[in-house]
């Protein structure tokens, strides 16, 4: 097997090895045993250590309690704001509400949780896990932009990592009742119509579907299973009542995080695909019982096992691929380790009649691992702080990390990622990379990766390979960045 | 043509290269009409937009979102107080809506629904290819330009159709570009593109940020508005346009009334039609811009002063080519039993019959013609006779 089929599969499955490293000498065990164990995260040195030139407060919140305080200072904050707007000049009430909420609780939120995701993954211990870990934060979708959520984003996606190692229907409870996922789908303001709270009027809310829609339409059955809108709303009347638990002036001492409310909570039985849901003395049980249903529901081990074919294999992915990760899955009542290592396995299998062009951030990752180039670090420290910066780099690419526009998450198939402004920007990119590398002495050494890995990842009648060969191409960084990383080989894994 | 001789057709179009058409598809775009479309992503609600003030139930069902002081445009609806450019527009003639409208769907998915927003089929997911693609091909239209990074699904199917947006990232070099274009030539996928990112990079289309402007603004609707009215007015500039609005029109909680999270989305749609009015200059008496959004939202408010997803919603024509400032609309009321599945506003009026009237104005495609050749399948209703003068 020729080493471009190697190195395909490692680019598949996570984002390559440089090109003066050797290969897996048994690809499929070597991204099979990372699947098996939790690695940390961090924002990380090229050693794996954690990086210590960072300011001391930016630390990457970890206990619900941080979480919950950090949330709710952040509404606070906010709600303040409102205030000073009565007393401030326009002029000065901008550049309040950029120093106490913009820059704390969003912009360097989100630059650490990104530099946090993107160090990992080139400096970790495990990228294969990596790349399963940015599949399962795209398909529960939490994205910033509603209210004020942004520091429960990067707490949510990291709480999905431990549960990568268990079951589907336990990751799908975790993340359903995540104060994350509440806040951003709307349900901490669903309020059953004949609970205690609407028929005394302790709250002006009633009922939200936007979780209820979500939970069988993106996480579980999809529509293809054919459910109704009286389904949705018998999803949604079992959520009743599950909300986040923040330290504000109604916090009674109870435990900070997910809250099951039951004066907000319908009373009584609800319906869903035509089983009955009783609280009987559990009314949180119910959902415990829907979630139990729809994680084993064979439209859900269907829908999960098409859409992990599609991101990995190919955007018609071959029906064998889809029934072996589909049997895994049902097999082991939705074991995820199982279920990462029927995909690695299908990936090995059809690797050479399967392609993928893959997501930016993917891709960006595999230009910087195959070049031993540290993603753009600069913090930015204020609106105007000047130098490179991942997220906003994303951004160019079309694809701004956290901002996921809706809630189905970035999208999976190619032809999504392919127009002229796309491709422009990915070559522009690669232009902006190679002068990084040249101000900051990496130049030559990012050469030399791309030398030999351009020898090794891209088959001998390609053009790409062949310029590679050339002189004037080995000595201008540009032109050797581009030849080697927008080669058809290269864009496509 | 059958659908299925269409669709073979297509997928043979998409691996011709650029430089496979004929001459006669390069001819200048003078005097052509111009479209302009804004796709409302999340769900545009229909009775904040154009609220229905000569219904006496609507106030009813919105006790805390109903918009009190709107904007008159007959007697029975009027327009949202942020909508301001758009009224001086229906002052002069050329504003047109039409409401309780929608597609023949209601699944109330966004993301089906806007799949079958842009495919212009009423199955979720079966086409990838969308009805303008489709239209400009059949029309044989030189050009398209979508001011976005992805190419919008409703554009695909036409292999001239391009996107452009907003970028500080410093040009390639030749050297880099004949690279490429060496490189990709053995790719079907790709080798289509490095014809037009070269013209791009040589500066020989138009560059899409003017050194006046900060990025920020230039990624503003009004920014985007701009972009597509500098290549739009221009004589030879494409006969298509798109501005895709991504977010916020998805307002589950606290959506608001005059002000808002729904009015803010507004005035943003206001910005990008009083801008591209301004910028098109004379082009402007020969354009219509067209709005579309997946489904409107439920007729009546929901428990946390929103509204959850919908069917019908309204739909707006703006520009020169409206011949009369008019709501179309076969209005059924909003006591529940007018209601879609008693909660949402129905839909009386086939929305894509109105793309059809677009197609036929602009592109000079009867409705026989979108039919038979699998471009846009639409229900023709009696009461848009009229609309655009066809």
């Amino acid at each position: 097997m020729h080493s471009s089929l190697v190195s395909k599969f490692t680019r598949r499955v996570a984002f390559g090895v440089p090109g003066d490293q050797a290969l897996p000498a048994d690809p499929v065990a070597w991204a099979s045993a990372q699947v098996a164990a939790l690695p940390p995260i961090d924002v990380l040195e090229p050693n794996g250590t954690r990086r210590q030139d960072l300011p001391a407060d930016m630390r990457l919140l970890w206990s619900m309690d941080e979480v919950m305080h950090a949330f709710e200072q952040h509404q606070r904050a906010e709600r303040l704001s409102l205030e000073k707007a009565k007393e401030l000049s326009t002029k000065d009430y901008q550049d309040y509400r950029e120093r106490t909420i913009f820059t704390p609780y969003v912009r360097l939120e989100h630059w650490k949780e990104v530099q946090a995701r993107e160090t990992t993954a080139l400096c970790g211990q495990a990228p294969v896990f990596e790349r399963f870990w940015h599949f399962w934060t795209n398909h529960f979708m939490v994205a910033p932009g509603n209210q004020n959520n942004d520091t429960l984003v990067g707490p949510f996606q990291r709480s999905l990592r431990p549960l990568m190692l268990g079951s589907f229907r336990e990751m799908l409870w975790q993340a359903v009742t995540h104060p994350g996922m509440l806040v951003y789908l709307d349900n901490n303001l669903n309020a059953g119509p004949n609970s205690k709270a609407v028929r005394q009027k302790w709250t002006k809310y009633g009922i939200n579907e936007n979780l209820g829609r979500e939970l069988l339409e993106l996480f579980t059955l999809s529509p293809r299973a054919g459910y109704t809108q009286k389904d949705v709303e018998g999803a949604t009347l079992i959520l009743t009542g599950w909300r986040e638990m923040k330290p504000d002036k109604w916090h009674k001492g109870q435990k900070l995080g997910t809250y099951f409310d039951f004066d907000r909570h319908e009373p009584g039985s609800q319906e869903v695909l035509g089983k009955k849901y009783t609280a009987y003395f559990r009314p949180s049980g119910k959902l415990e019982d829907l979630v139990t249903d729809l994680a084993q529901h064979p439209a859900t081990a269907e829908h999960l096992a098409t859409k992990l074919c599609v991101y990995f294999l190919d955007d018609t992915p071959p029906a064998a691929a889809v029934a072996s990760v589909k049997d895994a899955f049902i097999n082991s009542q939705g074991d995820l380790p199982t279920v990462h290592r029927a995909v690695v396995r299908a990936c090995w299998t059809h690797l050479e009649s399967t392609r993928k062009f893959v997501s930016p951030e993917t891709w960006l990752l595999q230009v910087l691992t195959l070049t031993g180039t540290q993603p753009p670090r600069t913090v930015p420290l204020t609106r105007s702080t000047p130098g490179l910066k991942t997220p906003f780099l994303l951004g160019d690419l079309g694809q701004e990390l956290p901002r996921c526009p809706q809630p189905d998450g970035w999208p999976i198939r190619s032809t999504d990622w392919i127009s002229k402004e796309m491709l422009d920007r990915r070559l522009r990119v690669l232009g902006v990379l190679a002068d990084m590398s040249g101000r900051t002495g990496k130049a030559q050494q990012a050469m030399r990766h791309i030398v030999a890995g351009s020898q090794r990842d891209v088959p001998p009648h390609e053009a790409a390979a062949q310029l590679l060969l050339k002189s004037e191409v080995q000595t201008d960084m540009r032109l050797a960045w581009v030849a080697y990383l927008a080669s058809p080989s290269l864009l496509w894994s | 043509m059958k659908r299925r001789t269409f669709l073979q057709q297509g997928a043979a179009l998409a691996s011709l290269s650029f430089a496979g058409f004929p001459s006669a598809w390069s001819q200048g775009q003078a005097g052509k009409p111009r479209v302009l479309v804004v796709l409302l992503r999340g769900g545009m609600d229909g009775l904040t937009a154009v609220p229905p003030v000569g219904d006496a139930q609507y106030k009813t069902i919105r006790p805390q979102i109903a918009i009190q002081t709107p904007l008159r445009l007959d007697a029975d609806f009027g327009l949202h107080p942020k909508l301001e450019a758009m009224h001086s527009m229906w002052q002069a003639g050329q504003l047109a809506v039409v409401h309780s409208t929608g597609f023949q769907y209601t699944g109330r998915s966004h993301f089906e629904g806007q799949d079958i927003m842009q495919t212009g089929v009423m199955k979720p997911y079966a086409f990838s290819s969308g009805w303008i693609g489709r239209a400009m091909e059949q029309a044989r239209i030189d050009s398209g330009v979508a001011i976005s990074i992805p190419m919008p699904l409703i554009l695909r199917g036409h292999n001239k159709a391009t996107t452009q947006f907003p970028n500080w990232m410093p040009t390639l070099r030749d050297q880099d570009l004949a690279a490429v274009a060496n490189m990709w030539a053995a790719d079907p996928a790709l080798k289509a593109y490095s014809d037009v990112i070269r013209e791009a990079n040589l500066g020989k289309t138009l560059g899409t940020m003017n050194n006046s402007e900060s990025f920020q603004d230039a990624r503003s609707m009004r920014g985007l508005a701009r972009t597509a009215a500098a290549s739009m007015r221009l004589d030879s500039g494409p006969q298509v346009g798109l501005i895709d609005m991504t977010h916020g029109f998805d307002t589950h909680a606290s959506q608001g009334a005059e002000q808002g999270s729904h009015a803010d989305c507004l005035r943003d749609l206001d910005q990008l039609m009083a801008t591209f009015r301004a910028e098109m200059g004379e082009q402007w008496a020969n354009t219509v811009v067209l709005t579309i959004t997946e489904f409107g939202r439920t007729a009546a408010e929901n428990g946390t002063t929103g509204t959850d997803h919908g069917v019908g919603s309204c739909c707006f024509l703006a520009g020169g080519l409206v011949t009369q400032a008019k709501v179309y609309s076969d209005w059924r009321g909003l006591e529940k039993s007018a209601l879609f599945e008693e909660r949402d506003l129905p839909t009386t009026i086939d929305v894509s019959a109105v793309y059809a009237k677009v197609l036929e104005r602009a592109f000079a495609l009867s409705p026989k013609t979108l039919v038979n050749a699998g471009v846009l399948e639409h229900k023709t209703s009696p009461l848009l006779n009229g609309l655009l003068g066809v």
